[in-house]
Formats: C-alpha cells, structure tokens, sequence
C-alpha cells in the first residue's frame, strides 16, 4: 500500500487492504495464529483499533506486534503512540 | 494451546469485527463480522473454563478498550466506559496485592467495618468491580442486540462470576482463611 493511495482514500485504503482483511478474518475465524500474526503486520487497521489495543496492552505491545499504525498516525498525529 | 495466545486471538478477533462494522455492504462482510463475533464468543467462553483469572480481567479490558475507542463519540457510552475501566484498573491492583499475604493484611485492615465486609472478607475494589460490572452487563440495552452479542454479553457475565469465586478464594489464602463448604454452615438460621 503506497502512501498516494492512502492519502486519496483515507476511509477506504483499496482493495488490497480488503482483501488481508478478509484472509485475516478467515484465519481468525479458522483458529490459525500463525496467519493471523503474519496478516495482522500487514494490514492497515482502522485508527480505533490501534488505539483501543494502546489503551488495553500499550505502546509496547504495539510496537512488539509489528501492526501499521499509518491509518492512526494520520488520525491522531504522530507521537500518538507515546502520549 | 499456550495461555499467552487468549488475549492476543480475542484482540484479533475484535479488530476485525469493528474492519466490517465500518462496511457491512462489501461482499461477504455480513458473514465474516458474524463469524467473528462467533469466535469471541467462543474465547470468552474457553476463557471462563480454561483461563486464568488475569486472562478473564484482560479479556475484558480488551472489549472495553475497543468500544471506548469507537464509541467515545456518545458522551453517555464515554463515560460508562471510561469508569469501567477505571474500576478494571482498580480490580488490577488489587489482584497483584491478593497474591502477596504481606500486603493484602494491609487491605484486610482498611476493610475493618462491616458494611466493607462480606461473608468475612474484604469488599475490596476488585469484588466491586466484579460485581458492578456484572450488574453493568445485565443492565445494558439487550432489545438492540443481536443474538450473538447477547451471547457475548452472557459469556462475559459468566466470567465475572467466576473471577469472583477465584478472587475469594485467592482473598482466602492470603489471609490464610480455610473456606468453609457453603452446605455445612452450623447453627442454621443465625447467618445474615
């Protein structure tokens, strides 16, 4: 995911975010960590969710996960992680 | 299945539940945030069976952490989520000071009156929070959910119960209190 097609769709990141959301949620629903880890590192989750994850387990956590935090950079500026 | 793996599987299973509330007319959105929210549902249930009292209190605080996240919108739904956690964290502390006898002597005595007791032991912010929370799960507005949310909420109720019967059993042991089977109480009929 390149940064133009971020910054022409904010909302919607494009099909291929849709697409490791969908194979992510497959692997979720299957029980396969293993997927779910590896998609969990590619997948531009919506800014909410990277703050409720810093608000139950913290920056650390996030940062260990190796999950983007672009879509959350652009929502609540950077250095959001460490406020 | 490692104990480490329950709250990172439930935090996955939530980001991808709210990916598809955003968007539920995309195909096979419908299915997918229904089978999601299946599979939280089935974790809290293994949790209340298989986990520990720490995983059931971080399950919690996980849900909570997401709803906070994208529901701080409505000021009403802010502020009850804001003081559940809040009471969550207290509920953390004092799990950490149930394990160590020494100090929670300490909360015993700050816990002398009667109205702070109950059935002999601390009314300490842990069973507050347990049993505010489950009063605070029953109380939430079940004519707009769906089944399976209903059956999410029930779970986690059903957890808190048990978090609690596990919180006096640990208040219990450090303050070195045998328990005592709840059908042989003698002298029948003087109990409050």
């Amino acid at each position: 995911m390149d940064e133009q097609t971020i910054q022409t769709a904010p909302a919607d990141v494009g099909p291929e975010n849709t697409k490791l959301i969908n194979a992510f949620a497959d692997a979720v629903i299957a029980d396969n960590d293993d997927d779910a880890t590896r998609l969990a590192k590619l997948i531009l989750f919506q800014p909410e969710s990277l703050m409720a994850i810093k608000i139950a387990r913290g920056a650390t956590h996030i940062r260990e996960r190796g999950y983007r935090t672009d879509l959350a950079d652009r929502k609540y500026g950077h250095g959001w992680l460490d406020r | 299945m490692a104990m480490a793996g329950w709250i990172d599987k439930l935090e996955f299973a939530l980001a991808s539940e709210f990916e598809y509330v955003r968007d539920l007319g995309a195909p096979g959105a419908v299915q997918r945030h229904k089978d999601v929210r299946a599979r939280q549902c089935d974790l809290f249930r293994d949790l209340g069976k298989n986990g520990t009292i720490s995983d059931i209190i971080s399950a919690e605080k996980s849900l909570l952490a997401f709803e906070l996240a994208y529901y701080a919108n409505s000021k009403a739904m802010k502020g009850s989520l804001d003081s559940s956690l809040h009471e969550l964290s207290a509920c953390e502390r004092m799990l950490r000071k149930v394990q160590q006898p020494n100090i929670y002597k300490d909360v015993n005595d700050d816990h002398s009156l009667p109205r702070n007791r109950v059935g002999g032991l601390p009314r300490d912010e842990a069973r507050q929070f347990f049993k505010s929370h489950w009063t605070r799960l029953l109380n939430q507005d079940k004519g707009r959910l769906d089944r399976l949310d209903k059956d999410i909420i029930d779970a986690r109720r059903a957890n808190m119960r048990t978090a609690e019967k596990r919180y006096i059993a640990m208040q219990q042991i450090a303050l070195g209190i045998t328990p005592q089977p709840p059908d042989k109480v003698h002298g029948a009929g003087l109990g409050i």
